[in-house]
């Protein structure tokens, strides 16, 4: 695993990690999450990331990321999401 | 617009039923418990005052403004006695004159008669009392005792403490204690023998006192004198314009010579500060003619090279046609840029608009980032807006005040005096915090609680305080089902009621004693008026964003939201944080907080600027850093921030900024990043533009031009020209255009403009149709979002651990005396308070290592090392230490690391495992840097390099 996908690997997993604390359905706000604050690159490379076997990512984490792949093969998650600020 | 000197009313205003009384003939109406010399002031009528000034209580010791009343014997002082109904009152008599004359003629006898070479010289209360009172003899000789010898305490950088001019009336001790709320001045000694003493009769400097000014500004004499007046002379005109330090947006009058500024004195009318000043903003602005700042542009190939002197046309030219070529070659995603919290609105805007629209990508982002962006985020999705909820005045009416994770007395000075005066009139404290700041236990202060938690507990503390707030049976059930959504609060509350949350099962993790805890809680929810005040010790965590959550389910559950007294307040660090994040400088969204996604939005936007804009979030910083290792990303555009010193683990910071091809720093200094970068575009400080900031509650003020941009341009005007030359058209003639602009964009902005700032002074965004004088209260008569929503905040520890080899736990912070990287207070006499960067240490840890106060340690962490001075203390407990981040020497965030908020990658600056070991010089990163630093500051002027 480089730096980089480690990094991506963290934040994906610190992400579903919030949001399975929140009690919701965790992969679909992570994914929202994701697709509101991540750009397109990245969510493309963990995406590969996962691809190539996802090493290290969460069961939470993969499955948020496997939401952004089955929408659109790109990254791009199909549900409607809120979008709060940061 | 401002004069040089205020009418003062002499004593401060009341707010009684009206009664309606006669002064010299004339019937004046004035509030029950008004003095007769503040109404009297209201017709006109001055009544001749030393010892009285209306920003403090009335005293009465000064015998000057003695006046005569109808059916009531004697000569009482105005200042002491309230108005009445029917009151008679006469202010000129021969009896009162005589009184008057001969009590002046007393002062003056022990008054050294040096008017004409004075500093005071046209500016002296006691000179025109004399005047007023017509006194032309002294008849008691110089043979008598006298305090004319007495030497002058000049070791305060800012100002002289001339006894000899004193005439004690207790002014400054008043001012000290009244308004600044530090209590280090004392009036020694009796009858002859009074003194005014700083401390335990200290120097100034020595002494607790914390340059404040607020004695310089109550001083009716020359006893307290600026030094830049007594070097200057008095000023002729002033101008009013808002501080560039800190969220508390502090309105000063920039007191002028020609284009010199003389002074900045605090403008009585400034609704953030209400006439108070910090020893900053007040005196730290000689950085603005300093002799390192940049005036001319610089260009160089590489950062190898030395720095090469262009013209402004060849560095914009040249900054243009790199952006292009990098772009060309690389793609439109390979460039962005970071604006800055210390420029102004009008600037920010523009950085966001040159990189959405010219540069074509939404890789803009700002310092925001490391501090308050999991403000934005938590308060965002709890109450529906990014902001805090109160004005600054409404810590008048607060019971209880929560602080956490923040240290107002060091980091918003101003704003801290108005909360210690409301704790002084018996308001409870309860303070969140790892260190014992100042506020546990001052003079006259004692905090109720001091939960000293362990740095990365909050989300566990929080959550145990909402526990007994459910348990018991506090929560405010009324307010939750009328504001709130009712199913998410039950969710809540059974959460949150769960044993393994309560405080005695989370004691072990958390280090807070259950008990206190406990109590704590039961005072925030039935104490009354609740207000909670945080700062950068809740966001800066991996759970940062989960704990503003935290905070507002708190605030939520016990129904402290929509009215004065209470609320959830951010404590924002920089000038204009709070105006960065208006104005779209995050990657994800539009001015207003409107996500890039949003369409309507979009083509809102697209229309007023003519260029498609991407629907994509861009970059945030980190990412741009690592996208740089990567390299995928390889220009950046920086105005006004350092993030080589400000951001986490600046091996990488520098390793980001290493693989660029194309760093453009626009800043006052050579700073830190600037060592990594190929051009230099000089920047105009806050006294050489117009503008407007908008402070941490919200509030928008006008920010105007006191002098010529040294540099040439004001800061707007280069990122125009920049953008110009990209090819993108930009026209504006004055910051008011790109105001406007944003006001026809931004539905909270739409009723701003800078002809409603004149008319109004200032204005608390949202300011629209609904709220055409703007909103100092948020959620009023519901949330933003509609129904409150409470967030399940479960506690995750970060991954950042202790352990043998770092078996210490970090935490970093600000002072006083310097601001953020130190670029401008460094380069001030502010220096005298903080030299450098020290760590604090806990007496057992540091006997533990075999260090001593003040010897040099290593700090060492996962990420780097750096080495500095211990400072032995028990304000920091066993297991934490701590220090600041303001001098390059240092570079605390060395140590830093890349653990980040889950929500918004802020930092995880509050927590970091270390190691300290005794140290005997610096470490060979300092050696190489400063090497680098050195080398890469070179500079070939002009002539030489044509």
């Amino acid at each position: 695993m480089s730096d980089f996908s480690g990094k991506l690997v963290l934040m994906a997993n610190q992400i579903a990690a919030a949001f399975v604390a929140q009690g919701a359905d965790a992969a679909k706000d992570a994914a929202a999450h994701i697709e509101a604050f991540w750009p397109p690159p990245m969510r493309a490379q963990i995406t590969a990331y996962l691809a190539a076997g996802g090493e290290g990512l969460s069961d939470q984490a993969a499955a948020a990321v496997r939401r952004l792949r089955q929408a659109h093969g790109d990254g791009r998650a199909a549900a409607a999401v809120s979008r709060p600020a940061d | 617009m401002a004069t040089l000197q205020d009418i003062d009313f002499g004593t401060p205003a009341a707010s009684g039923e009206t009664v309606t009384l006669t002064i010299d003939g004339r019937r004046v109406s004035a509030p029950a418990g008004t003095s007769i010399m503040r109404a009297a002031r209201s017709l006109g009528t001055s009544i001749p005052k030393l010892c009285a000034t209306d920003s403090l209580e009335a005293f009465g010791s000064c015998r000057v403004c003695l006046v005569e009343i109808e059916g009531r014997s004697g000569t009482p002082a105005s200042c002491t006695t309230p108005v009445a109904e029917g009151m008679v009152v006469r202010t000129q008599s021969a009896k009162l004159a005589r009184l008057r004359r001969n009590v002046v003629e007393l002062y003056i006898s022990d008054h050294p008669l040096d008017c004409l070479t004075c500093a005071a010289n046209g500016n002296c209360e006691l000179q025109d009392v004399a005047g007023s009172v017509g006194l032309r003899d002294v008849r008691y000789g110089d043979a008598g005792e006298n305090h004319l010898d007495l030497p002058c305490d000049s070791s305060n950088p800012y100002f002289d403490f001339d006894p000899s001019k004193c005439i004690v009336c207790s002014r400054c001790v008043r001012a000290c204690d009244e308004v600044q709320g530090t209590l280090a001045l004392t009036v020694e000694g009796r009858g002859f023998a009074s003194k005014i003493a700083a401390s335990q009769a200290q120097p100034f400097l020595e002494s607790e006192c914390v340059s404040c000014g607020a004695c310089v500004q109550a001083c009716p004499t020359a006893a307290l004198t600026e030094r830049a007046v007594v070097e200057a002379g008095q000023p002729d005109r002033a101008v009013v314009t808002t501080c560039a330090y800190c969220g508390v947006g502090c309105a000063f009058k920039a007191e002028m010579k020609g284009e010199q500024l003389v002074r900045m004195t605090p403008y009585k009318d400034g609704a953030a500060n209400h006439g108070h000043s910090c020893v900053k903003g007040r005196f730290a602005w000689g950085y603005a003619t300093h002799k390192e700042r940049i005036l001319k542009p610089m260009i160089r190939a590489s950062i190898r090279e030395p720095w090469r002197e262009v013209s402004w046309q060849d560095a914009i030219a040249h900054t243009a046609a790199e952006f292009k070529r990098i772009a060309a070659r690389y793609g439109a995603h390979a460039v962005g840029g970071i604006s800055s919290s210390r420029c102004t609105n009008e600037e920010t805007y523009l950085v966001q608009k040159l990189v959405r629209a010219a540069f074509g990508v939404n890789n803009i982002d700002t310092c925001a980032r490391v501090c308050h962006s999991p403000t934005g985020y938590g308060l965002k999705t709890t109450l529906g807006t990014s902001a805090g909820t109160q004005d600054f005045d409404s810590v008048e009416q607060a019971d209880v005040i929560v602080v956490i994770g923040a240290n107002p007395t060091d980091g918003h000075p101003v704003f801290a005096s108005r909360m210690k005066r409301r704790l002084r009139q018996g308001a409870k404290l309860i303070v969140v915090d790892p260190r014992r700041i100042d506020l546990v236990r001052t003079p006259q202060i004692e905090a109720a609680h001091h939960l000293q938690l362990r740095p990365g507990t909050n989300v566990a503390v929080l959550t145990a305080l909402a526990h007994v707030i459910v348990t018991e049976d506090l929560v405010d059930q009324a307010f939750v089902r009328e504001r709130c959504d009712w199913d998410e609060f039950q969710e809540w509350a059974a959460f949150v009621a769960d044993p393994a949350r309560s405080p005695e099962a989370t004691e072990a993790r958390t280090g807070v004693p259950a008990a206190e805890l406990r109590a704590a809680a039961r005072l925030y929810a039935t104490g009354g008026n609740a207000a909670i005040y945080y700062g950068l010790g809740v966001t800066e965590h991996s759970q940062g964003s989960t704990s503003v959550m935290a905070i507002a389910n708190l605030a939520m559950a016990t129904g402290n939201f929509g009215r004065p007294g209470v609320g959830v307040n951010p404590l924002r660090g920089q000038n204009n944080v709070q105006g960065a994040c208006d104005m779209g400088s995050f990657p994800h969204e539009f001015s207003g907080y409107r996500h890039v996604s949003d369409g309507a939005t979009r083509a809102l936007i697209e229309e007023a600027w003519g260029v498609p804009l991407d629907p994509e979030p861009g970059l945030r910083i980190p990412n741009m850093l690592d996208a740089a290792v990567q390299g995928a990303f390889k220009a950046i555009y920086i105005q006004g921030e350092d993030i080589l010193q400000s951001d986490p683990n600046t091996h990488h910071v520098a390793a980001g900024l290493a693989a660029m091809e194309c760093v453009v720093v626009h800043d006052l200094f050579l700073n830190e990043t600037a060592n990594y970068a190929h051009v230099f575009l000089p920047g105009s400080t806050f006294l050489e533009k117009d503008g407007t900031f908008t402070n941490a509650e919200r509030r928008i003020q006008r920010v105007r031009r006191v002098m010529t941009p040294l540099n040439g341009y004001e800061d707007w005007q280069i990122t125009q020209l920049l953008c110009n030359a990209l090819g993108y058209p930009m026209t504006y003639g004055h910051p008011s255009e790109i105001m406007d602009e944003i006001a026809r964009l931004t539905p909270s902005f739409h009723g701003v403009s800078y002809a409603a700032l004149e008319e109004l002074g200032s204005i608390q965004w949202p300011c629209n149709a609904e709220a055409p004088a703007g909103t100092p209260i948020m959620h009023e008569d519901g949330f933003v979002r509609g129904k409150g929503r409470f967030v399940l905040t479960e506690y995750v520890p970060t991954d950042e651990k202790v352990g043998p080899r770092y078996p210490l736990l970090l935490t970093t912070g600000r002072i006083l005396s310097q601001y953020n990287v130190g670029a401008q207070t460094r380069r001030t006499a502010n220096v005298a308070w903080h030299e450098e960067d020290v760590l604090e240490i806990h007496p057992q840890d540091a006997e533990d290592r075999g260090v001593r106060d003040g010897d040099l340690v290593r700090l060492a962490s996962r990420s780097g090392e750096t080495v500095l001075r211990a400072k032995v203390s028990t304000r920091v407990a066993p297991g934490v230490v701590y220090t600041t981040f303001h001098h390059p020497g240092t570079q605390a965030n060395v140590v830093t690391t890349d653990y980040s908020d889950w929500a918004t990658n802020c930092p995880e600056y509050k927590v970091t495992a270390v190691q300290v070991t005794p140290s005997n010089g610096p470490s060979d990163w300092q050696q190489r840097y400063a090497e680098h630093a050195a080398q890469s500051r070179r500079t070939t002027p002009a002539e030489r390099a044509s």
